[in-house]
């Protein structure tokens, strides 16, 4: 194997496909990445899987020799990130595993393991792709990843649900205390299969990472079978097993008639929570929200005993009548910095009942937030 | 060396310091509201039947090898007439508040350090005394006249040796350690009765020699940094008499915890669980003696190999006061435990601390 490609390239693709490679193996090959030269395409082909998630990542280069094996992911990533940016050679002899790297600064050997106990990454062929715009994909994750639960014991909230409905897909996510619920429509995709899954969120956050570096507008392919989902997006894919167990009848918990209505600037609610919070930090993050439709404004304050306490108010359209409110300052937050839009809407009954939020503009998130009841 | 800092610190920026300790509190104001129990043995705590532990044990019941921390169940067994008083925290706290209020005419440099426990810094005081040995004794005569209770008390230059004074004559003791006089009380003091040394580390420090101050005095800093990690500056510090923590009034504790080490090694899971009960028992004291509660509960366990696990669980509402945390400690060790080791070492800690009365504040959950 032989082939000559930018250092920068490879480094960046290097740290991409790493991110599918387990700190803690269970075989050592899966320490390792897959690196194929293909002479035909004059490309190379990166591979990163821990058995769960897969990212496979595909760059241009010259290649003067074709050739397949893998080699550790941290000791190669961490050599090529420090290389200088310039064209850098691999090769390797014959059927020899060991990899040498030149460049302009000396020559590194690096020992690999041959590709033939390296397992393949699932294919999903079945059935036809589902295509999604990625401004819609980005969208649907950003709204809705901050809500996946990060308690292993309840595996199907580690994940996002996704549910496909003629030209819209629903993103959900849940752990427990608050439910984000965002609908992306997709006026360039029509019948779009039905879909019902739940897809674990660390290979999401990849997704997402992957997305933002995205500069092609084809649309991303998306394929699934019964265990495992594909994320096509040309030149690098991402697979990962789906989650099993039956996901929450989410929708039954979104109420459907509200006794109490705000709406307040984002930013500026968003600005007084960050205060407040520093405060609450010190002790549970929990804060209080005052309806006061009287003077249309709410009140937030914190209680840190022993530390001490703020108040802030904000101007605000507020229907119903006063209600105290408390909540986890941080699920605000998450919420809110997930939204894009100048003004929310906060609607609610009680303060021991669910309340919403949603930003008023094109993007549909719903967030349910249950309150922090206040006893004695 | 120790010798001449010692007298550097003594002129230099000399403080006077006060402990004040109430004399078995609970068990005395118990006494105190209810003449039959006087001059008999009466712990405050749980009751032997249902898994409790000793909250305050008084002088009569001491004799009975019965203190704090202690399961009910074995304070009964030393005296079967054990009386069992059930704790009445408001009127503990009510009492609690007289007397910081008299220490507050002296001073406003008060650190309380439980209900009944508290650090106070007379060097400069309202009542301009320079003397802290007339200070103490009159705080004692106005807790005494107000609460018909009493206190001991220790002054001295810094925190730890005020309160290594105010343990020295109980019940109503009053005693002064000079900064002369430092040296030789912490040398002869047995390494179990400083303060900040608990009993894992007093075993720990007897199998390397220290059974005294003066042995603990022989050690480098950097010596004992290496085996007790970095409480070994304390220790250091405290072994020549120095100690400059300031009184803090507004000390919040962040965590409280109990470990246990055992010898030998406990090898099956029913000792493990009884074990655990004795750690939780012990927290729960500690909680009580605190009033406080907690949301984030911590399970320790450190194997025969000296490999250590800590998981952690955090609650939606707090635990250690109404609601208890044996339960969870079992079911976390159930869930972490590796059964294929012995284990020397199992420990609780709880933190995210609020103090009860403070309003419980619950995340609700949605119905899924």
């Amino acid at each position: 194997m032989k082939f000559i490609c930018p250092q920068n390239e490879l480094s960046a693709q290097l740290s991409s496909v790493s991110r599918a490679v387990s700190s803690r193996p269970n075989r050592p090959v899966l320490a390792n990445i897959l690196v194929k030269a293909d002479i035909e395409n004059q490309s190379v082909t990166l591979v990163g899987f821990d058995e769960v998630l897969g990212i496979e990542s595909r760059f241009s280069a010259q290649v003067e020799e074709p050739g397949t094996l893998t080699l550790p992911s941290k000791l190669w990533g961490d050599i090529v990130s420090r290389l200088a940016n310039e064209d850098i050679t691999l090769e390797s002899e014959g059927d020899s595993t060991t990899v040498t790297l030149t460049s302009s600064s000396g020559r590194y050997e690096v020992r690999g393991l041959s590709a033939e106990d390296y397992p393949a990454l699932p294919t999903v062929e079945e059935g036809e792709a589902i295509s999604l715009s990625a401004d819609a994909l980005l969208s649907g994750l950003r709204g809705s990843l901050f809500a996946t639960s990060g308690d292993e014991t309840k595996q199907v909230l580690t994940g996002v649900h996704l549910l496909s409905e003629t030209d819209a897909l629903e993103f959900a996510a849940t752990d427990g205390h608050r439910l984000s619920v965002v609908q992306t429509t997709d006026e360039s995709v029509t019948d779009t299969p039905f879909m019902d899954v739940t897809v674990p969120a660390k290979a999401l956050r990849e997704l997402e990472r992957m997305i933002q570096g995205y500069t092609s507008n084809e649309p991303v392919a998306l394929r699934l079978d019964e265990t495992q989902v594909l994320f096509d997006l040309g030149r690098q894919r991402l697979t990962t097993r789906l989650l099993e167990g039956q996901y929450p009848n989410y929708r039954q918990l979104l109420p459907k008639q509200f006794a109490r209505q705000v709406t307040v600037d984002r930013r500026l609610l968003m600005a007084s929570l960050e205060r407040i919070a520093v405060l609450a930090s010190q002790k549970n993050d929990i804060i209080k929200i005052t309806l006061n439709p009287g003077d249309q404004s709410i009140a937030l304050s914190v209680e840190a005993q022993e530390v001490g306490s703020g108040h802030e108010e904000l101007p605000a359209q507020v229907s119903g009548d006063e209600l105290d409110i408390a909540f986890n300052v941080r699920y605000l937050l998450d919420g809110l910095k997930a939204f894009d839009t100048t003004e929310v809407q906060m609607q609610c009954n009680a303060a021991t009942s669910p309340a919403v939020f949603v930003p008023l503009g094109e993007t549909k998130i719903t967030y349910l937030v249950m309150p922090v009841q206040i006893r004695g | 060396m120790p010798r001449q800092s010692m007298t550097a610190i003594a002129t230099a920026s000399m403080r006077k310091i006060i402990h004040v300790d109430m004399d078995a509190f609970y068990a005395s104001v118990e006494q105190r509201d209810f003449p039959q129990y006087r001059g008999k043995p009466l712990v405050v705590g749980g009751r032997p039947d249902q898994r409790g532990a000793v909250a305050a044990a008084s002088y009569e019941a001491r004799q009975y090898g019965i203190h704090s921390a202690m399961p009910a169940r074995i304070a009964q067994q030393r005296c079967p007439n054990l009386i069992f008083a059930r704790p009445r925290f408001e009127v503990y706290k009510a009492v609690s508040q007289q007397i910081r209020a008299i220490f507050h005419r002296y001073t406003d440099l008060v650190e309380p350090l439980s209900l009944d426990e508290a650090y106070l810094d007379v060097t400069t005081n309202a009542l301009e005394e320079p003397s802290a040995l007339v200070l103490a004794r009159a705080i004692k005569a106005d807790i005494h006249s107000t609460t018909q209770l009493t206190a001991s008390a220790g002054v001295s230059v810094n925190k730890f040796l005020a309160k290594m004074a105010s343990g020295q004559n109980k019940p109503d003791g009053l005693t002064l350690i000079l900064p002369e006089q430092a040296e030789t009380f912490v040398a002869a003091l047995p390494i179990e009765r400083f303060h900040g040394i608990g009993y894992v580390t007093a075993r720990k420090m007897r199998a390397l020699g220290i059974a005294t101050g003066a042995d603990l005095r022989q050690r480098t800093e950097a010596d004992l940094v290496q085996h007790f990690g970095k409480v070994g500056h304390f220790y250091y510090r405290v072994a020549q008499g120095q100690d400059d923590r300031p009184v803090n009034p507004n000390r919040i504790r962040k965590s409280l915890g109990a470990e246990r080490s055992f010898s030998p090694d406990l090898t099956n899971l029913a000792e493990m669980t009884v074990a655990l009960e004795g750690v939780a028992a012990e927290v729960i004291s500690r909680l009580q003696e605190q009033r406080c509660r907690g949301y984030t509960l911590t399970l320790k366990v450190k194997y025969a190999d000296y490999r250590q696990i800590t998981r952690s669980r955090t609650f939606v509402a707090a635990i250690g006061a109404e609601s208890p945390i044996l339960p969870w400690a079992e079911e976390m060790l159930l869930t972490h435990l590796d059964c294929s080791q012995p284990v020397r070492l199992l420990g609780l800690t709880l933190s995210n601390l609020e103090l009860v009365g403070e309003p419980i504040c619950v995340q609700l959950s949605l119905e899924i």
